[in-house]
């Protein structure tokens, strides 16, 4: 049993840990392709009204069980973020980007802020120190953009 | 509905040993499963028993409803690729062509397109194959007999990486396509864990889990960090392996944690790892030795 | 179309929980896979493709010797297919019985087809290897006489009998065939005891498996021409007019064959693992 003797597998690895709430391996796999999907629709990389790739397409591409796809598909299909047209196939819902976008604003402070300022806690900062930081992390990125 | 497989209390003994104990599980429609065990666990004997090659010393099985002893009508809707399977010396086409007598459904276009795509001489005699391409050819023949029950019994001794993702995805392809019960027995877990809707996990002959793939994914979770905070968050938890160095700890559950818990975890600063399938059955495997079988079932 | 392609056209979609057909019974007519004609041609052609080229060796060899004979204006007054030839060929046909399950057994069984079916087929390479035998042996003889007769030699055989006549011939082929079958279907039963046994335990199965044979050699022994045991330390035995010792032979072998279908039946593969407790 090998990998009991990983190293890694002790080290406390405390500032990851807020990782487990966002995608990872002990996330079931529909629920992962149904983040990706929903991803997609938010980027705008998936235009409302357009066609989402079948169950087979999915399950070819991520190489998983087309049965796992399905499922990934009907949960947004039940989220009311895909809708199906008889004999075609999935697609995106009017509205669709907008509502999750509205989700994914709300569950922001709770999926990013929230670790980062136990995080900053445990450290010692304080708010302004972490506000400064933030604030420098958003001038590089605005910098960087073309 | 008719299952594809149904296997209740499957006992298969040898002389010396009981290869198969109390085996029970049922592949109702078109699915693909993954019968997962250490070597020696019994996943062959059960695959050699499902095809009729091996008989029950008690116990039942059923196959397409109906039992596939000298069954012609049941054999025919079935096919069994061994690992290292056996051939007469012939060449690569004509095991092709006899092939093509054997099952009703067979697909000469899938299997040219296979042949080529595994690169396989057709003129060649088969013993002068690499054990590689002797695979590959048994899996050719797998894929384009198109039964309803397909067991593959690790298939892929030889091949390398490339040449066995190829196999997985045309095997996808295949199922997709032309949906089947499918059931791949395989010790290279993780390479497969995403093609498997179902795994069935053996050790020493029994079915010591069986469950839904993405039910167990998230189920068993290695948290880790100060003894203290961990027993705290497992406590009234299923632990299946408990390991402490000093004054630091690091315990498997199962069960899964829900949102709460999660949060609790990073307030404690503690570590959460899911456990990958392979993980899971070494856990599995690991259990039996302790106390009896649970089943997790989905 | 098939139930099958139908069913899954079906449930393309996700696959998921489209149902199966349910198999009939075994027993009802249908047809079985691969037919009979196919597997029969696998284990005969399958059989033959090693045998042909041993007797095609065989036979250039024999005209070679003769032919240096002729031309070294040497002389002959018996046959001599029947002293280098014809003797041996039993070993042939046991050998071919022997490997029949072994070989095609793993193949037929192993892709689907029914025990059933595995020994239908060895049934019918049996008839096929022991004709081809028997010809073999008979037109040797008839082109080795029309060689002799050309080259001015008598051809007679061993113990005087003699061929002539398409009766001669006849009565010959015929008794190889049952010959052949004999030997074939006693290497047959040590083949499929190995199959069932393992290959330490299938000694003590080989004196009754080795019956057929026995039959043959001691019912058709002095009307056989070219035997090495015909008559041989066994003349005390009362031998049985032509035709009943031919009756016996065949009683034989159909009785091996039947004990065969019936043993094909314990078969697992791939052959040779252990055996159940019970």
């Amino acid at each position: 049993m090998n990998y009991w003797t990983d190293e890694s597998m002790w080290t406390v690895r405390d500032t990851e840990a807020w990782r487990v709430d966002v995608l990872d391996d002990g996330t079931p796999l529909f629920a992962q392709i149904a983040e990706r999907l929903a991803d997609l629709i938010a980027e705008g990389a998936l235009a409302e009204g357009e066609r989402v790739p079948s169950t087979n397409e999915l399950a070819a591409y991520h190489r998983i069980n087309p049965a796992t796809a399905a499922k990934g598909i009907n949960v947004l299909a039940d989220d009311g973020l895909l809708e199906k047209r008889r004999g075609i196939g999935m697609f995106v819902a009017s509205g669709a980007r907008e509502r999750l976008l509205a989700e994914r604003r709300k569950r922001f402070a709770e999926r990013y802020v929230q670790p980062m300022v136990s995080e900053a806690q445990r450290l010692g900062f304080d708010t302004d120190v972490l506000v400064e930081l933030i604030r420098e992390a958003g001038h590089a990125q605005e910098g960087a953009r073309p | 509905m008719t299952a594809a497989i149904s296997v209740t209390g499957l006992t298969r003994r040898y002389r010396d040993h009981l290869a198969l104990d109390d085996v029970t599980l049922g592949i109702d429609g078109p699915s693909i499963t993954g019968l997962l065990g250490r070597n020696g666990a019994g996943k062959t004997t059960l695959m050699r028993v499902i095809a009729a090659q091996e008989f029950a010393s008690a116990g039942q099985v059923r196959v397409l409803g109906a039992s596939p002893v000298e069954n012609d009508a049941v054999l025919r809707r079935m096919v069994f690729i061994r690992e290292d399977q056996t051939f007469p010396d012939i060449k690569v086409r004509d095991a092709l062509a006899a092939a093509s007598w054997f099952y009703p459904n067979w697909s000469a276009e899938l299997a040219r397109t296979l042949v080529a795509e595994f690169d396989l001489p057709t003129r060649r005699p088969i013993r002068k194959l690499s054990r590689g391409m002797r695979s590959a050819l048994s899996i050719v023949i797998g894929l384009a007999a198109r039964a309803e029950v397909t067991l593959f019994d690790e298939p892929y001794a030889g091949l390398d990486a490339v040449a066995r993702q190829l196999f997985y995805d045309r095997l996808l392809a295949e199922y997709a396509e032309h949906p089947r019960a499918m059931v791949l027995s395989t010790h290279l877990i993780d390479e497969v864990a995403g093609l498997l809707e179902r795994v069935v996990m053996i050790d020493r002959g029994r079915v010591v889990l069986d469950a839904v793939t993405d039910d167990l994914r998230g189920t068993f979770v290695t948290v880790s960090g100060p003894s203290a905070a961990v027993e705290q968050l497992v406590a009234g938890r299923a632990v299946w392996d408990r390991r402490a160095l000093g004054a630091q700890e690091s315990v498997v559950v199962a069960g899964g944690l829900a949102d709460l818990d999660r949060r609790r975890a990073r307030d404690l600063r503690l570590s959460l790892e899911p456990l990958s399938l392979q993980q899971i059955m070494v856990h599995a495997s690991a259990r039996r030795a302790e106390d009896a079988p649970e089943r997790t079932s989905a | 179309m098939t139930d099958f392609a139908r069913s899954t056209e079906s449930g393309s979609q996700s696959g998921a929980g489209a149902a199966v057909e349910p198999a009939p019974r075994a027993g009802r007519a249908s047809g079985g896979r691969p037919s009979l004609g196919n597997t029969g041609a696998i284990t005969s052609v399958g059989s033959l493709m090693w045998m042909g080229v041993l007797w095609l060796v065989v036979a250039v060899i024999f005209a070679i010797v003769l032919g240096v004979l002729a031309a070294t204006d040497g002389s002959l007054d018996h046959s001599l297919w029947q002293r280098a030839v014809a003797g041996w060929q039993r070993w042939i046909l046991l050998a071919a019985g022997v490997t029949m399950t072994t070989t095609f057994g793993p193949m037929l069984v192993g892709n689907g087809a029914t025990r059933a079916r595995l020994a239908s087929a060895s049934a019918v390479a049996m008839v096929v290897l022991a004709l081809a035998g028997s010809l073999f042996i008979t037109v040797g003889y008839g082109l080795e006489g029309l060689a002799f007769d050309g080259l001015g030699w008598r051809h007679d055989l061993r113990d005087g009998q003699d061929l002539d006549g398409a009766a001669g011939y006849a009565r010959l082929g015929a008794g190889y065939l049952a010959l052949f079958a004999a030997y074939f279907a006693s290497g047959w039963l040590i083949g499929i005891a190995r199959g069932v046994l393992g290959s330490d335990d299938f000694v003590v199965l080989i004196p009754p498996a080795v019956v057929p044979a026995a039959v043959a050699e001691l019912l058709l022994m002095r009307d056989l021409a070219g035997l090495p045991f015909g008559g041989r330390g066994f003349g005390w035995v009362p031998e049985p007019a032509y035709p009943v010792g031919m009756l016996a032979v065949v009683a034989a072998v159909v009785v091996a064959a039947l004990v065969a279908r019936r043993a094909t039946r314990a078969l697992t593969f791939p052959l040779g693992t252990p055996r159940p407790a019970d």
